[in-house]
């Protein structure tokens, strides 16, 4: 213990300043060992207590908290953590030794905004642990109001898995949006595939994603949605699991403008509206066998009977930029049908009506749009 | 014209079910004329010493396979 310059007093020597012991009531240092001291100390502070009610983060806090600020971006907490302003992360444990002089008490911002959504919140946390970059304060918002809005018109349950596709590399664009299946269906890369800002794109020979999702476990009334832009003269798959008549998407079918989706006995369906790409927010869902519609970009161009609806008994895995033909555990596209498109969304999910399709087409290219990555 | 990176058999059973970055395997197909290939850009992207003989492999014209539904 340390001796005073002035009287002999003692100061300093064990934990904080000897100003605070006074302030905390302490009239002269007891001898005691530091784990006695450190009790003490704790037992004379006032705990700080959580409470969730007392928090609201304001928008702008979580934004801080996802710009990268260098090669190793730091993970969003996915639940609101109490921070002081000078103090970015502390954490509310009794068992760290306190600094006397700053208190963990918190100190939320006044705010009016909604409260972040939990599973956006959970989703941008892993995509910055992944590595993912970009994630700007525009990044989180948008990403919210995906989240938020999905759920408000009733369609986020319906989705079975999806891909939001941000962070511009591979770890961090494979990550499925639902965090509350953990990581069991984040896409799996295979061969040529370019990560950035704007998604995932192919390369037409044997780039591809395995969501490592069983296209058997689909339901018979089921939806597909894929995001895509950048199409070249290849037609390749854009989507699927199945071996053409099952779960899978291919536009401009060997050069002539036949739309392909695959939700029967290789049916083809005439588009009333079609240009000559594969590019499009394209939505398709089956209904029992009354209805297949899909829409492109917000525009119904199928609304037939289909011939039947039929599931695939031998289990595949879904996939984005081909069309799988190998049985689980294996995987592999259909060589030939690889397509080039920049995917910058894809969900398989149950069906959706035609009030549906529209809403969701609405909320995707908003979310798209406010990325600057929108096609219209 | 896409080009790709012709393979050996032997060279293709090396590469598959390999890492070639971080969360992105090896990919190789066959072309219409049945050659096994991989893309330039597994090439450009590789990061694992143990395969950089990967940048000495003969590149050629990609030869799409028909399509089949």
């Amino acid at each position: 213990m340390k001796s005073s310059r002035r009287k002999g007093e003692i100061q300093h020597g064990f934990i904080g300043k000897f100003k605070t012991y006074k302030k905390l009531g302490f009239k002269e240092v007891p001898e005691l060992s530091t784990e006695e001291k450190q009790r003490e100390i704790l037992n004379k502070m006032k705990p700080w207590v959580y409470d969730a009610s007392k928090v609201k983060p304001k928008f702008s806090m979580m934004a801080k908290a996802v710009q990268p600020t260098g090669p190793t971006p730091t993970p969003v907490t996915p639940t609101p953590t109490p921070t002081n302003t000078s103090t970015p992360t502390p954490t509310p444990s009794s068992t760290v030794t306190p600094t006397p002089t700053q208190t963990n008490t918190p100190t939320p911002t006044p705010s009016s905004a909604p409260a972040f959504d939990s599973d956006a919140a959970a989703y941008l946390a892993d995509v910055l642990s992944a590595g993912g970059t970009g994630i700007t304060s525009t990044v989180s918002g948008a990403t919210n109001t995906l989240f938020t809005e999905l759920k408000t018109e009733g369609l986020y349950s319906k989705l079975i898995i999806f891909y939001p596709f941000l962070g511009g590399v591979a770890a961090s664009t494979s990550i499925m949006g639902d965090r509350t299946a953990g990581t069991t269906y984040d896409m799996i890369w295979v061969g040529g595939v370019t990560h950035g800002v704007s998604g995932v794109k192919g390369n037409g020979t044997n780039a591809a994603g395995n969501t490592q999702y069983p296209a058997q476990s689909l339901p018979t009334d089921r939806m597909m949605s894929v995001y895509a832009s950048e199409a070249s003269a290849l037609s390749g798959y854009l989507m699927g699991g199945g071996q053409g008549k099952h779960n899978n998407m291919i536009l401009d079918f060997n050069g002539n403008s036949t739309g392909y989706f695959g939700f029967g006995s290789q049916n083809t369906y005439s588009l009333t509206t079609y240009p000559p790409s594969d590019e499009g927010n394209l939505v398709g869902s089956i209904t029992g066998t009354s209805s297949v519609i899909c829409y492109k970009s917000g525009v119904q161009v199928i609304n037939q009977t289909p011939a039947d609806n039929e599931q695939f008994t031998s289990n595949r895995y879904l996939s984005l930029f081909c069309d799988n033909r190998d049985n689980i555990p294996s995987f592999q596209g259909h060589s030939g049908a690889f397509s080039t498109i920049l995917s910058s969304f894809l969900a398989y999910g149950s069906d959706f009506t035609q009030s549906e399709m529209v809403t969701f087409s609405t909320i995707i290219n908003d979310f798209q749009t406010t990325l600057g990555r929108n096609i219209y | 014209m896409i080009q790709v990176a012709l393979l050996t058999v032997t060279q293709k059973d090396e590469l598959v079910g390999q890492l070639f970055a971080v969360d992105s395997y090896f990919n190789p197909v066959q072309d219409c004329n049945d050659n096994w290939i991989i893309s330039t850009q597994e090439i450009d992207g590789n990061i694992y010493p143990q395969f950089d003989w990967i940048e000495q492999l003969p590149i050629i014209d990609w030869c799409n396979p028909p399509v089949v539904i």
